[in-house]
C-alpha cells in the first residue's frame, strides 16, 4: 500500500495537465447549476450604475485582449448591458492596441440585443492611450479629453460633432469612470474621482485584486469585479445566463453559432472544477511524499 | 530511427491526415473565417505543446506571436495615436498658419500647435541617441524629462492615493447600527482588522531584532519593577504574529494568481474544444459567419 501511495510522489506532470483539460472542458458538454450570490464588491459597482439616470454618460476603459479574455469578457459583456438596459450612453477607450477590436464584438452584439445604435447611444475611441505610458495618458486623458481623443474611430468624427459627447472637455464632464483590465487604473482615482469628484469603478482579474480593498474601504473605488466571480456574479443580476440558454436552443435548432453572453458564469464552472482537481491534487501529493518519506525510512533500516 | 520514434512519427501522419480531410471541405466552404480559426487552435497547440517537452513547434509560435503582436502595436500606434494626436494637428497648424493673418489668435494658436508638435517629436527622437556612444548622452536628456515627470506623479500619488487609505484605516471595533445597538459583524471585522494591522505594523518595526532574546530581555526590565507578571509569551506573541497575517495575505494572493492562470488556461481549452473541434463533427459554421 505504502508502496502504491508512494508512486504519487513520482506522477509525471504531465497526467496533471491532461486531467485538467478534462476537468476545464467537462462544464461544456455537463451542465452544472453553482449557486452565485452578488459580494459586496460587485454590488458596488451595480449601485453605481443603478444611480446614474439616461442623462448621464460614463466612460469605459476597456483593455482586455486573449490573455485575459478568460476573466474580463464577461465584466465587460455585463457591465455594457447594464448601461444599454439602463439607457446610459457610454464611449469606449483603450490603453491597448488590440484593446477596440475585443470590446466591438461584444458591444455590437449588445447593441443588436437591446436595439442600441453607434454614435447615438456608444461611441467607439479606440486607442488613445500608449501603452508604454499610460499614466501620463490618463492624466492627459482626464485634463484634455478632446485633445487626447479628438474623433472616434468608425466614422472618423469630431467628439464635438455628436451632441452627448459635445460637452465633454474633461474627466469631470463623466458622471461614472469604468475600466476593465489587468489591474485597476489608480490614475482614474489620481486624476479623475480626486480631482474632478467622477466616482471610478473597476473590473479586474483576480490576481490584482489583494490590495485594491483598501482602495474599496478609503471609498476611492466604489466598486470591483473580481475576476471571473465578478463577471459571473453580475451577469446572474442582469439575467445573461438565462438568455444565453435561450438562444443557445434557438440557435442549436438552426445549427449557427450560438451566443455566449453570459461567458463568466461558464468560466466559474470549469474554474470551480479545475480548483476542485488542484485540491484533491495537492492532497494526493503530500500523501505521495508522506509515503516516500515511510518508504525511504524503511529501507534505511 | 527506433521503433518508438517510428511508431509516434506514423501517428502523428494519420493524425495530419485526418485533420486535413476533415478541415479542407470547412476551408472552402468557409474561406478566411475557418482558416482563421484552424491557425489560432495550431498555435494554441503548439504552445501548450510546451508541456510535453521544449520543441520547434513552441518555438515557431513563440516568435509567431512575438512578432505579429509588436508588428500590430507599432502599426496601431501609428495610427491611432502619432497620427490623430501629433501629425494631424502639427500639419493642420501649418495650414492654419499660412492662411491666417500674422498676429492673430488664430495665427498663435497654430503657432503653438506647432510648437508643441516639433518640440515633442525632437524630444521624442532624443530617444534614438540610446542606439549610438556618440549620442547616447542625448537619450539622457529625454530619459531625465520622464523619470522627473514620473517622480512628480509618484509623489502625488503618495498623497492622493495613500494617505486616505490610512485615515480609512481608523476604524472603531465598536460599530452602533441604525437604532443604537450594537452590530456585532461590523465590531467583529473592525477588531480583526485592527489586530492585524497593528500587528502587521508591528513586525515592520526593524530597530530591534524580532527573537524570543528581545522579548526575554524586555522581561528582565519589566522585573525590576514590582509588576510579578510575566509578559514573555506575550511579547513573542505580538513579535512573531505579523508573520501570520502577512503569510495570510500571500496566501490570498496565491489563490487569486492561480485562478487567474487557469482562466487563461480555461479560455484557450475552450476554444479548442469549443470552437475549432465541436463544430469540426457538429457541422456548425465558424464564428463570424
Amino acid at each position: 500500500m505504502i508502496r502504491l501511495l508512494a508512486r504519487l510522489d513520482r506522477l509525471d506532470r504531465r497526467w496533471l495537465y491532461l486531467t485538467l483539460v478534462v476537468a476545464v472542458a467537462f462544464p461544456l458538454f455537463v451542465d452544472v447549476k453553482l449557486p452565485s450570490r452578488m459580494g459586496h464588491e460587485a454590488r458596488g459597482l451595480y449601485d453605481a450604475i443603478e444611480r446614474l439616470d439616461s442623462k448621464s454618460i460614463v466612460l469605459v476603459h476597456s483593455d482586455w485582449d486573449a490573455g485575459t479574455l478568460g476573466e474580463l469578457k464577461g465584466q465587460f459583456t455585463a457591465i455594457i448591458a447594464h448601461l444599454f438596459r439602463n439607457n446610459i450612453k457610454f464611449a469606449v477607450i483603450s490603453a491597448i492596441p488590440q484593446g477596440p477590436a475585443f470590446s466591438d464584438e461584444v458591444v455590437d452584439r449588445l447593441a443588436a440585443k437591446y436595439g442600441k445604435k453607434y454614435l447615438e447611444d456608444w461611441v467607439q475611441l479606440g486607442y488613445r492611450i500608449p501603452t508604454s505610458n499610460i499614466s501620463q495618458g490618463i492624466q492627459s486623458l482626464s485634463k484634455d479629453f478632446r485633445g487626447t481623443a479628438p474623433t472616434e474611430i468608425r466614422e472618423n468624427r469630431d467628439i464635438r460633432t455628436i451632441p452627448w459627447m459635445a460637452k465633454v472637455s474633461n474627466c469631470g464632464d463623466f458622471d461614472l469612470l469604468v475600466s476593465v483590465s489587468y489591474a485597476p487604473y489608480l490614475e482614474y482615482i489620481q486624476f479623475g474621482y480626486e480631482v474632478y469628484g467622477t466616482p471610478y469603478v473597476a473590473g479586474v482579474c483576480s490576481i490584482s485584486t489583494t490590495n485594491m480593498y483598501p482602495l474599496m474601504d478609503a471609498g476611492q473605488l466604489k466598486g470591483m469585479l473580481v475576476g471571473a466571480r465578478g463577471g459571473a456574479e453580475y451577469e446572474g443580476i442582469m439575467g445573461l445566463p438565462e438568455y444565453d440558454a435561450q438562444m443557445k436552443a434557438a440557435e442549436r435548432e438552426r445549427k449557427t453559432r450560438w451566443s455566449d453572453l453570459s461567458y463568466a458564469t461558464k468560466v466559474i464552472k470549469s474554474q470551480s472544477w479545475a480548483h476542485l482537481l488542484l485540491i484533491l491534487g495537492a492532497i494526493a501529493g503530500n500523501i505521495g511524499a508522506w509515503a516516500r518519506m515511510k518508504e525511504e525510512g524503511k529501507k534505511g533500516k | 530511427m527506433t521503433p518508438r520514434r517510428r511508431l509516434a512519427l506514423v501517428i502523428w501522419g494519420v493524425v495530419v491526415v485526418v485533420l486535413l480531410a476533415l478541415g479542407i471541405p470547412r476551408w472552402v466552404a468557409y474561406g478566411y473565417a475557418e482558416i482563421g480559426v484552424w491557425v489560432a487552435a495550431l498555435s494554441t497547440l503548439a504552445i501548450f505543446s510546451f508541456l510535453y517537452q521544449e520543441n520547434a513547434a513552441y518555438r515557431l509560435a513563440e516568435h509567431l506571436m512575438l512578432g505579429t503582436s509588436i508588428g500590430f502595436a507599432i502599426g496601431a500606434t501609428i495610427t491611432d495615436i502619432l497620427r490623430p494626436n501629433w501629425w494631424v494637428p502639427m500639419v493642420q497648424g501649418f495650414e492654419t498658419l499660412l492662411r491666417s493673418p500674422g498676429g492673430s489668435a488664430e495665427f498663435w494658436g497654430a503657432a503653438g500647435a506647432i510648437f508643441f508638435g516639433v518640440s515633442a517629436g525632437v524630444i521624442g527622437l532624443l530617444w534614438y541617441g540610446l542606439f549610438h556612444p556618440k549620442t547616447l548622452w542625448l537619450s539622457r536628456l529625454v530619459m531625465g524629462i520622464v523619470m522627473g515627470g514620473g517622480a512628480g506623479l509618484a509623489i502625488k500619488q503618495q498623497f492622493v492615493l495613500n494617505v486616505p487609505q490610512v485615515t480609512a484605516s481608523f476604524k472603531s471595533p465598536i460599530v452602533l447600527n441604525d437604532v443604537g445597538g450594537l452590530d456585532a459583524a461590523a465590531s467583529i471585522n473592525n477588531t480583526i482588522f485592527l489586530v492585524a494591522l497593528l500587528l502587521t505594523i508591528n513586525f515592520f518595526f526593524f530597530s530591534f531584532d524580532h527573537s524570543r532574546r528581545v522579548a526575554e530581555w524586555a522581561q528582565g526590565l519589566l522585573d525590576r519593577f514590582p509588576v510579578g507578571l510575566r509578559w514573555v509569551p506575550a511579547l513573542v506573541f505580538m513579535l512573531f504574529s505579523g508573520r501570520f497575517w502577512l503569510m495570510l495575505a500571500f496566501g490570498v494572493f496565491f489563490g487569486n494568481t492561480v485562478m487567474t492562470r487557469l482562466s487563461v488556461f480555461i479560455e484557450r481549452v475552450w476554444y479548442l474544444v469549443d470552437t475549432w473541434a465541436r463544430p469540426l463533427f457538429s457541422g456548425v459554421p465558424p464564428v463570424g459567419q
